[in-house]
């Protein structure tokens, strides 16, 4: 099926994608197992951001969401 | 949202709210829901024992159109909170919203790769969750693709949640109130345009209250203002591709030619977009295509049961088991439709709806696992069990049973 935008107020089209190619798609699962070995060992505050109780753990990471 | 499914833009903005609460909730008891959970260490003849929840890994999410938001965070927050990465699949036909989440996971500060957006094919999806790297499948839709998906995790050993169809009874009782009744019916079926899957569906009265109910009911579907979605005044928007219209009227075309008889609606109008009038249908069989499908559009369907038995006969009488309703102010009552509906949640006097706080799935064909709260989040989880001894001896291999 077609990846598009189809408005279904009016039946217009008005954005189509271009599926992802294998290459593409490989990278991302690459990059998604990736980031899992990097999030998994972050604290469960550092990745609630400003909801959660403040890291206990000061490793620095680009997980952490702002506050 | 709107522009790509149709769903009114006041029912987007609802959407929107329900996702931050979600996030909010888990940011909130995350830390709780993963601590160590202690068990009795005597017991088990250990110094220590406790269980230990950790992600299992990147985990693939095939999401449908309905909800586009709403299903993706359900999964994305608790299983990210949890430290596993998503790859979503989203339906083909809201691509915008679909890139608009991976946008999001980004701006919020969660690296490259901890929620992607994958603009594949359903053809894609084999590929992907047979790949080593990714561990497990979510997936919200209809039963054929949870029997798709199932059937490659299966074959892949992969855990897996399925959240898929439902045709979930809305049960009315002689006790009820029934102008309440007939106004939270009306809500409970014509949501989302009427494509939600926990929408009710199968309205199942008792005779006795039957004619006042279906009258005040259908008058309610009737007066619902059907029109352009970006509409502040519009109730129902269109549905959300011409093919599904299409399904929509012939089961109701279906029931009508095998005898049914329509109180409001059933007319597929002329003009641009894909827009059906709320439809009560009544006096239905089970030669109809409605008695036992799913209807995933504004039309309800009317049963008319003359004791609890019946009620409860007809609602679990479907392949499906998600949501369900009850209507009923005698205690006694409530307490036997919360154990006889065959459903994964039972509401009664108010309409199936989901809360981060609470479970939400189905039984039989609806699927299996659980979305929301704590179990919601577990389901991507390794339960690891953690025993500490002393190091003493044991039986002999002769003498140790498992």
């Amino acid at each position: 099926m077609r990846i598009a935008t189809t408005n279904p107020a009016t039946g217009e089209v008005l954005k189509s994608y271009e599926p992802m190619s294998t290459e593409q798609l490989d990278a991302a699962i690459e990059r998604a197992d990736l980031a899992f070995r990097d999030l998994h060992r972050t604290t469960v505050a550092q990745r609630g951001g400003g909801w959660a109780p403040p890291p206990t753990c000061s490793t620095p990471s680009a997980t952490t969401p702002p506050g | 949202m709107t522009t790509e499914m149709g769903k009114t833009y006041a029912a987007a903005q609802a959407e929107v709210t329900k996702c931050a609460s979600a996030c909010r909730f888990y940011a909130a008891h995350a830390e709780r829901m993963l601590a160590d959970e202690p068990a009795d260490a005597r017991a088990v003849n250990a110094t220590r024992a406790f269980v230990r929840y950790q992600p299992i890994g990147p985990v693939l999410a095939v999401m449908p159109w309905n909800f586009p938001l709403w299903q993706v965070m359900r999964f994305a927050a608790p299983a990210l909170m949890a430290g596993n990465t998503g790859l979503l699949k989203h339906a083909s036909n809201v691509p915008q919203t679909a890139l608009y989440l991976e946008d999001l996971f980004r701006r919020a500060g969660f690296a490259e790769g901890a929620f992607t957006t994958l603009l594949v094919g359903s053809d894609a999806v084999d590929r992907i969750l047979s790949d080593p790297r990714v561990r497990a499948a979510t997936l919200t839709g209809s039963e054929r693709a949870g029997r798709s998906i199932a059937q490659i995790a299966g074959r892949e050993l992969k855990k897996t949640v399925l959240e898929l169809g439902g045709s979930d009874p809305f049960v009315v009782m002689p006790s009820a109130d029934l102008d309440r009744a007939a106004e939270v019916a009306t809500t409970a079926r014509c949501q989302n345009n009427g494509q939600s899957c926990i929408a009710a569906k199968r309205f199942i009265v008792h005779t006795d209250v039957f004619d006042a109910f279906a009258e005040r009911f259908a008058a309610n579907m009737a007066a619902l203002r059907v029109g352009d979605p970006m509409d502040a005044g519009t109730d129902v928007g269109p549905l959300a591709s011409s093919g599904g219209r299409d399904e929509v009227h012939a089961q109701v075309r279906d029931a009508v030619d095998h005898g049914a008889t329509v109180l409001c609606g059933g007319e597929k109008p002329a003009g641009d977009g894909w827009f059906y009038p709320p439809t009560v249908v009544t006096d239905l069989t089970p030669q109809m295509r409605m008695w036992t499908e799913e209807v995933f559009g504004p039309v309800a369907g009317l049963y008319r049961v003359s004791s609890y038995a019946e009620a409860i006969e007809v609602a679990n009488g479907t392949a499906f088991g998600l949501g369900s309703n009850a209507w009923t102010t005698d205690p006694d009552e409530q307490e036997r439709f919360a154990t006889d509906l065959d459903a994964g949640s039972v509401f009664v006097n108010g309409m199936t709806t989901s809360f981060p706080e609470l479970p939400f799935g189905g039984v039989k064909n609806s699927g299996y696992g659980r979305e929301l709260s704590a179990l919601g989040m577990r389901e991507f989880c390794n339960t690891k069990t953690v025993w500490v001894g002393r190091g003493e001896a044991s039986a002999g291999a002769g003498a140790h049973a498992e």
